[in-house]
């Protein structure tokens, strides 16, 4: 997205993807009316983390079909009414473009920096929190959706994702979601980074980038989790779908930008 | 009538806050925020104010009317008007019982 860019909407980035489909505008037109200051900045930063901690609480819900919707509200007909994301902005440039100039670069900076700083904060303090409760894997099982802005490029680093216990690697094939678990004795396989590979610390069992055997005692390849694009370009994995294999082929691979 | 009021959390305030702000008319974001400010005193930020929207609008305590130029109005349904009298007809109640201590101490 443009706007992340030059930073007029830095922090609308931090929100989820449903939430900003369905309020981006009006929310942009409330900010610019009233340009946010340290305290609405912080306000905001924190909101936005809220939303993606509990999608659900926001009206964020997710369909059957792995769909992202806002939940609406019955109309006065009484026939229940749903706004389906992703509706054609059409001139959302041009209604952005004067915001833009209500912003000077120096409460741009101030705001990026002490809002860098709230979310460090609290990303610091969840993270402290979360260090004393028992380890919840809960979307492990189910299908879980890795937002297309964390996705990443062929050729990158695996996306560790957490929840779903998956690395998701993108290849000159395509996307992979492969369980993190190594077929040897059950480790978590890392990513080595300065080998460029995933390498299993209990018993040296080598894994390529597309999760393939290389060396050591396993007695397979990395397993694989089903996954799919969905309509935003978020990645849809079913973490409940694995599948052994012995070697990798390239039908394995899901092209991410077939979409 | 009230259920799900309890599970606004923080979100509470603001809600009730919104709800007042939409009992005489409806309004969009910007002007909620003045209008709070103004008969309220209290300052709600923006992250605030449109994550309490979200949870009125679900709870269908609220509506969202079609944009006008990017500014959505907001409008209280009959739903979220039981739920705001509920709501102050228990503030009264603890406001009454709180002054009448004050008053025989």
């Amino acid at each position: 997205m443009s706007e992340r860019s030059d930073g007029r909407h830095w922090f609308l980035s931090l929100f989820p993807r449903g939430w900003r489909e369905r309020y981006e505008d009006e929310f942009m037109a409330l900010i610019e009316e009233r340009p946010p200051g340290l305290r609405d900045t912080l306000d905001i930063v924190v909101s936005a983390l809220d939303a993606r901690l509990r999608p659900r609480a926001w009206g964020i819900v997710e369909t059957a079909e792995g769909q992202l919707l806002m939940a609406g509200v019955p109309d006065p007909a009484g026939s229940p009414q749903q706004i389906t994301v992703g509706s054609p902005r059409l001139t959302a440039a041009q209604r952005r473009s004067e915001a833009h100039r209500r912003f000077t670069r120096r409460e741009f900076l101030r705001n990026a920096v002490l809002g860098g700083v709230g979310v460090v904060t609290v990303v610091g303090g969840v993270a402290a929190a979360q260090f004393g409760l028992p380890n919840k894997t809960g979307a492990f099982g189910k299908e879980v959706i890795v937002p297309r802005e964390v996705v990443p490029a062929p050729g990158d680093p695996p996306y560790k994702y957490l929840p779903g216990k998956f690395w998701l690697i993108n290849n000159e094939d395509g996307a992979l979601a492969l369980y993190w678990k190594c077929p040897h004795l059950g480790c978590t396989v890392p990513w080595a980074a300065d080998e460029g590979q995933f390498h299993c610390p209990c018993h040296q069992s080598v894994y390529d980038r597309h999760g393939a055997f290389v060396s050591g005692p396993a007695p397979r390849s990395m397993d694989l989790m089903a996954l799919r694009v969905d309509e935003f370009g978020n990645v849809v994995v079913h973490t409940g779908e694995i599948t052994e294999r012995d070697s990798y082929d390239p039908t394995q691979a899901v092209r991410l930008d077939a979409v | 009538m009230s259920q799900g009021w309890s599970e606004l959390g923080r979100f509470a305030e603001p809600g009730l806050l919104i709800l007042i702000s939409l009992a005489d008319g409806e309004k969009h974001g910007y002007a909620m925020m003045a209008d709070i400010e103004r008969t309220c005193g209290v300052r709600v930020g923006p992250g605030t104010l449109y994550g309490a929207l979200a949870r009125l609008e679900t709870r269908g305590w609220i509506m969202s009317l079609p944009a006008e130029e990017r500014r959505r109005p907001y409008r209280m349904t009959a739903s979220g008007s039981a739920v705001l009298r509920e709501q102050l007809a228990g503030m009264e109640r603890l406001a009454a019982a709180g002054l009448e201590r004050l008053a025989t101490a």
